[in-house]
């Protein structure tokens, strides 16, 4: 399905997102607006032949030690609040980092003092209020912007040992944490920032490595060291969660650690990655909730030569990955014309994206063509996806407005001479 | 002993000599197995006052350097197959490699392949970082790596801002946690005539044999403590 060739040259592929229609209307509008600033939209992207460039915008740097993961704020970047990233990191803190209004981003809050150990991760709720971060202490902490300053409103106790992942519901009202403790729980949260456990899963036989929640339907995700992914629901009349599939190695699944996942922004798709160097898509299409399973789709290998760590599908439809070889590589959806079926084909790969392994990628949900990338060497990178000659046509579009405004001075100081001469004659 | 070792009598070998490298060949960056096996000789085993070298749990054959690509793979082989410490033995390594190398370097450990009864497990845990950070975050589990790492001699060879060599010194374990490291500081080979009168001032710490922590001088000073000896 993959072959090498396709990895040299990526072929040209339409984009297709699965988005509700309304989105893809505001998504035109705004492409009108930034094509008039010179700007480009991602829709104006053809992925050609390695027509593409990730260019790094800024380092973020203030952690001091390995950054382990991010997490974009849902609710800002739009509506004049500024996009908001956290980080979390080995040094026990988590960092809010702010773009000013210089364009420049900037570290606004340092959360510390509540952790004593590794804040493995961070997820803000989907209305940008709370954030909460799960660390190695065992403990979850919820935070809240009060006034200028983040305070921790909750501390969530109950696994024995590391928490390892974070992650709200599409709805906010239900928060998933999972540990080394091989279990993943499930708080509701009340009125007046309480948090109550409404269950407690069992099913994985080694640590859990990370959780994530469907983006519309209360569908949890987890995968863990014991190379699984397990899909958890809740059961309409008992109340109970369990857990509905199992995608283990003989599902087409991976044979090593799975590290992280993500879903599409449509839902319909899901990738996972693993430490068995492959990442895999899996079709989701079906509600597990109306006994629908959901399978494998593709897997998509010899891309990194070290574990890969982070995934992340952006609302455009291009997914990132980032692995312990330093390395970031784009991947995105190709119509495979002869067998009718869908394949991935990369479209980019950053070599030495960073000088130490990169632990997660995240795309701007707001602005999907800006992506951060955490790594171990303690810094945050924030790139843009860009083609080539457009920077070049943006470089030419300014020199010729700097020329423009340069003619306009002179024939201002000339003027008074032009009208002089004209009087005269 | 109420628990008693889990291997009780182990085969113990002669360390071998340290190979003196007389200049520098290769640029001070340049990483070898020899460089990497120096490093790791000495730690001792978590249950025997002996050194991994004299349990023949490493050797230099058993390290392997990518150096184009930064890659260093150590394999050692636990003394028993049922060895509950294989991953104490690892996370040594793994602490020691982190201090004595550039942090750029991807490290794998592995037990020798049919050393260890659970070896596929043992394997999975040293080189999942997650995993290591955490155990390495448990003060006990900690302690006991800081105790296979510093336990011997602790000996520091102290340099003046001259490159002169001062006579050797010991400390302890919170003394040497004290001192501050010029990491990036070279010793200019031609500055090495040693003068008494400069020896008190300007001190500055720079390599410690067992846990050489000043990578890129590091060699260059291996020549000049060899000259001494000699």
């Amino acid at each position: 399905m993959l072959n090498p060739e396709v990895r040299t040259t990526p072929r040209r592929c339409p984009l297709i997102s699965p988005l509700p229609k309304d989105f893809t209307d505001t998504r035109k509008s705004q492409g009108r607006l930034l094509r008039s600033s010179f700007c480009l939209n991602m829709s104006e992207i053809d992925l050609v032949d390695g027509n593409l460039a990730l260019k790094e915008i800024q380092k973020l740097e203030g952690h001091t030690d390995r950054v382990w993961s991010l997490a974009w704020n849902p609710a800002t970047g739009a509506g004049g609040l500024p996009p908001t990233l956290a980080s979390c990191s080995g040094d026990k803190t988590a960092r809010i980092w702010q773009q000013g209004s210089s364009g420049s981003w900037n570290c606004t809050a340092v959360l510390e003092d509540t952790h004593n150990r590794t804040v493995r991760s961070c997820a803000w709720s989907p209305c940008g209020k709370l954030l909460a971060t799960g660390s190695f202490d065992a403990t979850t902490a919820i935070w809240q912007q009060i006034g200028g300053d983040f305070e921790c409103v909750a501390t969530l106790e109950g696994h024995e040992n590391e928490v390892k992942g974070v992650a709200w519901n599409s709805s906010g009202s239900l928060l998933a944490t999972c540990s080394r403790d091989k279990s993943v729980w499930i708080w509701e949260m009340q009125p007046g920032n309480e948090f109550d456990c409404v269950a407690v899963l069992q099913g994985h036989t080694q640590d859990v490595k990370m959780v994530q929640w469907h983006p519309h339907l209360d569908v949890l995700v987890s995968v863990s060291y014991d190379n699984s992914i397990r899909i958890w629901i809740e059961d309409g009349d008992l109340n109970d969660w369990s857990c509905v599939q199992t995608l283990g190695e003989t599902s087409s699944g991976h044979s090593s650690t799975v590290w992280a996942l993500s879903f599409s922004s449509g839902g319909d798709r899901m990738v996972t990655c693993s430490d068995d160097l492959t990442m895999k898509i899996w079709d989701t299409t079906n509600n597990p909730s109306e006994d629908g399973s959901w399978f494998h789709l593709c897997t998509l290998s010899g891309y990194h030569d070290r574990t890969v760590f982070s995934v992340n599908w952006s609302r455009d439809g291009i997914i990132a990955t980032g692995a312990a070889d330093d390395s970031i590589c784009l991947f995105h959806e190709t119509k495979d014309s002869l067998v009718g079926g869908q394949s991935y084909s990369l479209i980019l790969k950053k070599d030495k994206a960073h000088d130490m392994d990169v632990n997660s990628v995240q795309w701007n949900p707001k602005e999907p063509k800006i992506l951060a990338s955490a790594s171990d060497d303690g810094s945050i990178k924030l790139w843009r996806l860009t083609q080539p000659q457009n920077i070049l046509y943006e470089f030419c579009i300014e020199k010729i407005i700097k020329l423009y405004n340069y003619i306009y001075i002179i024939i201002l100081f000339y003027s008074k001479y032009l009208k002089a001469l004209y009087h005269f004659i | 002993m109420t628990l008693g070792l889990i291997n009780a009598n182990p085969v113990v070998h002669a360390k071998k000599e340290r190979i003196a490298r007389a200049e520098d060949t290769h640029a001070a960056d340049a990483v070898d197995s020899l460089d990497v096996f120096d490093s790791v000789r000495d730690i001792r085993d978590p249950e025997h006052p002996y050194s991994l070298e004299q349990l023949s749990v490493l050797s230099e054959e058993s390290i392997t350097v990518d150096k184009k690509r930064g890659r260093i793979q150590i394999t050692f082989t636990p003394t028993v197959q049922h060895c509950s410490m294989a991953t104490v033995i690892g996370l040594c390594l793994r602490v020691k490699l982190l201090q004595s190398f550039p942090l750029h370097f991807k490290v794998d450990v592995n037990v020798s392949p049919g050393s260890h009864a659970d070896e596929e497990s043992v394997n999975k845990q040293l080189n999942d970082k997650e995993r290591v950070a955490a155990a390495l975050e448990n003060p006990s589990l900690r302690q006991l790596v800081d105790e296979c790492l510093y336990s011997s001699s602790f000996v520091c060879y102290l340099l003046d801002a001259e490159g002169d060599l001062l006579p050797e010194k010991s400390f302890s374990l919170l003394q040497f946690r004290g001192l501050s490291f010029a990491r990036k500081q070279r010793v200019p080979a031609k500055k090495r005539k040693t003068s008494r009168s400069t020896l008190n001032r300007n001190k500055t710490v720079l390599y410690n044999q067992h846990s050489s922590l000043l990578f890129s001088g590091a060699k260059k000073l291996r020549a000049a403590l060899s000259d001494e000896e000699m």
